[in-house]
């Protein structure tokens, strides 16, 4: 019975073009928000990737433990590589960060190191990153974008061991046998079952004297 | 009847798979490192060594075996370089510099498989492999604590140096850092890293 008189009674429709204003604080919000979700998101599955094994962890699963539904989790996801993939590049992001801050700080190379290595255990602790191993499951491409990321970070901290050389507070070494060492050690922080005080007394007393200036060989 | 009885032909029979099955699994780690373990098959393998699939079957009976004596393998060698640095005479010190520098020497030497490849073990291999590493790093431990009794290594939490000190060995990228600096410059400066981050 949808007589085109019917129809007619409705008013026309006005031509609307809608200008979405980029630059509203609205708009900045939604993004906001939508990228803390996806945080959000993010650490939930690295902790049941984590308790459960990358193929035991389905998005099913990971989605009951949000408390979301399993729609509104492709909302913001397409797959499970792609939760892996982005857990990875926001760690390596947030780590890069932490580098940035450490080289521009103020203070000798040696404090400025031990800064890093501090920064670092925060992160660890906070963010609950993926554990190396997961590496195995990631594709190519995203495997050497987080290979370059690395390769700059290692290159941030040798200035830094630079730094300390010239104004005296590390002792002479090799910069890039050092840092390799000491990222390395630090890479490894979550697979650690130490309590995180002793972990983290232990790692600063470790590249202390592993570092600092000899004073029994001058 | 002399079946069930260790004759000297047996043992030679024996040993000599055991080689074989050492050859197998060396390769196969240099494969599994370079391509990972799903694109890693069976005939890839034997296709390297010069055997027929079916001859590589009679070893292993799958490539799950093979990775988990990939890691086995990587394991006793790297027991061989605690018991040489145990027998190193000296202080606890220089025992833990024995070993870092022993260390270094298998890698140069051998292929060891990747630790993301560990992902791919069931849960009871991954549960007996961490048996096996933490037996091994509690024979570090106690070269720390003699150490630390003989006065060459400062007071620490023994365990989470330990740690420290291994993770940073089997992350370093020693095959970078050998172009960058030379071996015998490498060897120094790593022998001197942990000669003094040990040191009280």
């Amino acid at each position: 019975m949808s007589s085109p008189t019917k129809k007619s009674k409705l008013k026309p429709r006005k031509q609307q073009t809608v200008v979405t204003n980029r630059e509203s604080p609205w708009v900045a919000a939604k993004a906001e928000q939508r990228n803390a979700r996806r945080d959000t998101i993010l650490r939930a599955a690295t902790r049941c990737i984590h308790q459960l094994g990358y193929t035991g962890a389905s998005m099913e699963i990971i989605a009951r433990e949000l408390g979301l539904s399993y729609n509104a989790l492709y909302h913001y996801f397409e797959s499970k590589e792609e939760i892996l993939a982005q857990a990875f590049i926001r760690t390596q992001e947030l780590l890069l960060a932490c580098v940035e801050r450490s080289v521009s700080a103020s203070g000798s190379g040696l404090s400025r190191l031990l800064g890093f290595v501090e920064a670092f255990q925060c992160l660890v602790q906070e963010e609950s990153p993926p554990a190396f191993a997961l590496v195995a499951h990631l594709p190519d491409e995203i495997l050497q974008r987080l290979l370059a990321g690395r390769h700059e970070m290692l290159q941030g901290l040798q200035s830094i061991v630079r730094d300390g050389m010239e104004d005296g507070s590390i002792r002479q070494t090799e910069p890039s046998l050092l840092v390799g060492f000491v990222f390395g050690a630090l890479e490894s922080l979550p697979y650690w079952v130490y309590p995180p005080e002793v972990m983290s007394n232990s790692l600063q007393s470790f590249v202390m004297h592993a570092i600092a200036v000899d004073t029994a060989r001058q | 009847m002399t079946r069930g009885k260790a004759t000297a032909w047996k043992i030679a029979k024996r040993d000599e798979t055991q080689a074989r099955r050492e050859l197998i699994l060396r390769a196969a780690t240099i494969r599994l490192n370079e391509l990972g373990y799903a694109r890693t098959s069976m005939m890839g393998i034997a296709a390297d060594l010069g055997l027929s699939t079916n001859a590589l079957y009679y070893y292993f009976r799958s490539k799950a075996e093979i990775l988990y004596g990939c890691f086995e393998r990587s394991f006793g060698l790297i027991e061989r370089c605690t018991e040489f640095a145990e027998h190193a005479e000296g202080s606890g010190n220089h025992q833990m510099q024995v070993f870092v520098l022993r260390f270094r020497e298998l890698i140069e030497a051998e292929p060891l498989p990747g630790s993301w490849l560990l992902v791919h073990l069931t849960r009871a291999r991954l549960t007996a492999i961490g048996k096996r590493d933490t037996a091994h790093q509690a024979r570090l431990h106690s070269i720390v604590l003699r150490g630390i009794a003989d006065g060459s290594i400062r007071e620490c939490d023994v365990a989470s140096t330990v740690g420290i000190l291994l993770s940073g060995l089997y992350t370093l990228s020693y095959a970078q850092l050998s172009r960058e600096l030379g071996e015998a410059t490498l060897r120094d400066e790593l022998q001197r890293l942990v000669a003094q981050a040990l040191a009280p």
